[in-house]
C-alpha cells in the first residue's frame, strides 16, 4: 500500500506521465481504499496555505549591491576556494577535535570553564547528553565540529556553516538518506 | 546523480555568475534583480517571518557573492541558490530551535509567535469580508503550525514542492539527495501532516 501512496502522492504533485497518471486514476476509480487514500493525501495537501510573500521592497537591491561593493572594497569579495583545500581543512579540524577527545577525554577537562559546562549539557560528550540535546531538539546528528563550536562558544550559538552552506542538512529520519 | 538535459541547455545565469566571479558589482545587481523575489519567498515560507526572510534572503545573496567563484556547473545556477538558502534557513532554525531550548521557555524568545505583526498581507486574497479574511489567517497558522513540526529535511522539501513549485529532480539537485530520498521525505512529512477534518476533531 506503501508503493501506492507514494504513486498517489507523485499523481498529486503532477510528477507522473500522462499514461502513468490515467492508469493510476483508472485503479482509484475501481478501488475504494486506495480511493480513500487517494482523497486524504489531496485533502491534506490542499489544505496547506501560506500567504503569498510580500512584494520585495526597491531598496533591498540597493542594500545588498552597497553591502557587496563594502565587502570588495574591504578585500572580502569572490574569492575562489577549492573544494580540495575545504576538505582537507575540515579533515584536520575533525581528526584534531576526535584527538582531543581521546586524549583529553570531556571538554571540561579539555579546559573550558563550569559555566560553559553548566550550559544544558552540551559539552558533556559522553554520548548521552548530546544524544538527548539532539533528540529533544530534533536537530539530527551533530557533527563533532558543531559540538566544538556550541561548547566553546555558547553564547552566539555558532554552527560551523562552511561545512553546510552547500551540503544538505542532516535528517535523523527512519530509512531516509543521510546526506 | 545523473546529468539531466537541462545541464546542456544554457542557462544565462551561468554567464551572469561567472562575471560576479570576477568581482562584477553590476552583473551582481542583475543576478539579485532575477532572482530576489523568488529568494525572499523561499526564505519566508521556510522562517515565517517577513522581515527575517529579507535580513535571511540579504546574507544568502552577499554568501553567493563570496561563493560566485566556487560554483561548479551541476545543474541550474537557480538550484543552487536554493541550495545556500535553504541551507542558511535551516541553520537559522536550528540556532532558533536551540536558544528556544537553552531558554527554557522564557518568554521573549525568538520563534515568531505568529501573530498580526508577522501576518504579511497577501494580494492575491481578495476575501471580501473579515470573516474570510479570519479564515485565511486561521490556515496560514495552523500550516505554519504544521510545516514547523516536521523535521528539518522533510520541512525543506515540503517548502519546495507545494511552496515553490520544484520538481522531485529540481528539490534532488537542490538538497543533493536522490530523488527517491525527495519521494521518501515528501511521502513522511505527508504521513505526519494532517487532514482538516482530523483537526476538527
Amino acid at each position: 500500500m506503501n508503493h501506492d501512496k507514494r504513486q498517489l502522492m507523485r499523481l498529486l504533485h503532477g510528477e507522473l506521465t500522462t499514461e502513468e497518471a490515467a492508469q493510476l486514476e483508472a485503479r482509484i476509480e475501481g478501488d475504494d481504499e486506495l480511493r480513500a487514500a487517494y482523497e486524504h493525501l489531496a485533502s491534506t495537501w490542499h489544505s496547506l496555505e501560506l500567504p503569498t510573500p510580500q512584494p520585495v521592497p526597491l531598496e533591498f537591491s540597493n542594500k545588498i549591491g552597497a553591502a557587496a561593493k563594502q565587502q570588495l572594497e574591504l578585500g572580502l569579495g569572490p574569492l575562489p576556494a577549492p573544494r580540495w583545500f575545504r576538505t582537507v581543512a575540515a579533515t584536520a579540524l575533525s581528526t584534531g577535535i576526535i584527538l582531543g577527545l581521546l586524549l583529553g577525554g570531556t571538554f571540561s577537562e579539555a579546559g573550558l570553564t563550569a559555566d560553559s559546562a553548566l550550559q544544558a549539557g552540551v559539552f558533556q560528550v559522553d554520548g548521552l547528553k548530546v544524544e538527548s540535546l539532539q533528540a529533544e531538539l530534533d536537530l539530527g546528528p551533530l557533527s563533532l565540529a558543531e559540538i566544538y563550536w556550541l561548547s566553546v562558544d555558547d553564547q552566539e550559538l555558532l554552527f560551523t556553516e562552511s561545512a553546510t552552506d552547500e551540503a544538505p542538512a542532516t535528517t535523523t529520519s527512519p530509512g531516509g538518506s543521510v546526506p | 546523480m545523473t546529468e539531466s538535459p537541462q545541464e546542456h541547455e544554457h542557462d544565462p545565469d551561468r554567464d551572469i555568475l561567472d562575471r560576479v566571479a570576477g568581482g562584477d558589482i553590476e552583473s551582481f545587481a542583475v543576478l539579485v534583480g532575477r532572482h530576489e523575489q523568488r529568494l525572499v519567498g523561499l526564505c519566508e515560507r521556510m522562517l515565517h517571518h517577513p522581515e527575517e526572510a529579507r535580513d535571511a534572503a540579504q546574507e544568502v545573496f552577499l554568501k553567493v557573492f563570496r561563493k560566485a567563484g566556487t560554483y561548479r556547473p551541476r545543474g541550474k545556477v537557480y538550484t543552487w541558490l536554493y541550495r545556500i538558502a535553504v541551507n542558511h534557513c535551516l541553520n537559522l532554525l536550528r540556532r532558533r530551535k536551540l536558544a528556544k531550548f537553552l531558554s527554557f521557555g522564557e518568554a521573549g524568545g525568538t520563534q515568531p509567535d505568529y501573530g498580526d505583526d508577522h501576518t504579511t498581507f497577501d494580494p492575491e486574497d481578495s476575501a471580501p469580508d473579515a470573516e474570510n479574511r479570519l479564515a485565511s489567517k486561521r490556515r496560514w497558522h495552523e500550516t505554519r503550525r504544521q510545516i514547523d513540526a516536521l523535521p528539518s529535511g522533510q520541512r525543506a522539501v515540503l517548502v519546495l514542492a507545494k511552496f515553490e513549485n520544484l520538481s522531485y529532480r529540481e528539490i534532488a539537485e537542490v538538497l543533493e539527495i536522490t530523488e527517491g530520498a525527495v519521494e521518501s521525505r515528501l511521502f513522511r512529512a505527508m504521513q505526519r501532516l494532517r487532514a482538516p477534518q482530523e483537526n476538527r476533531e
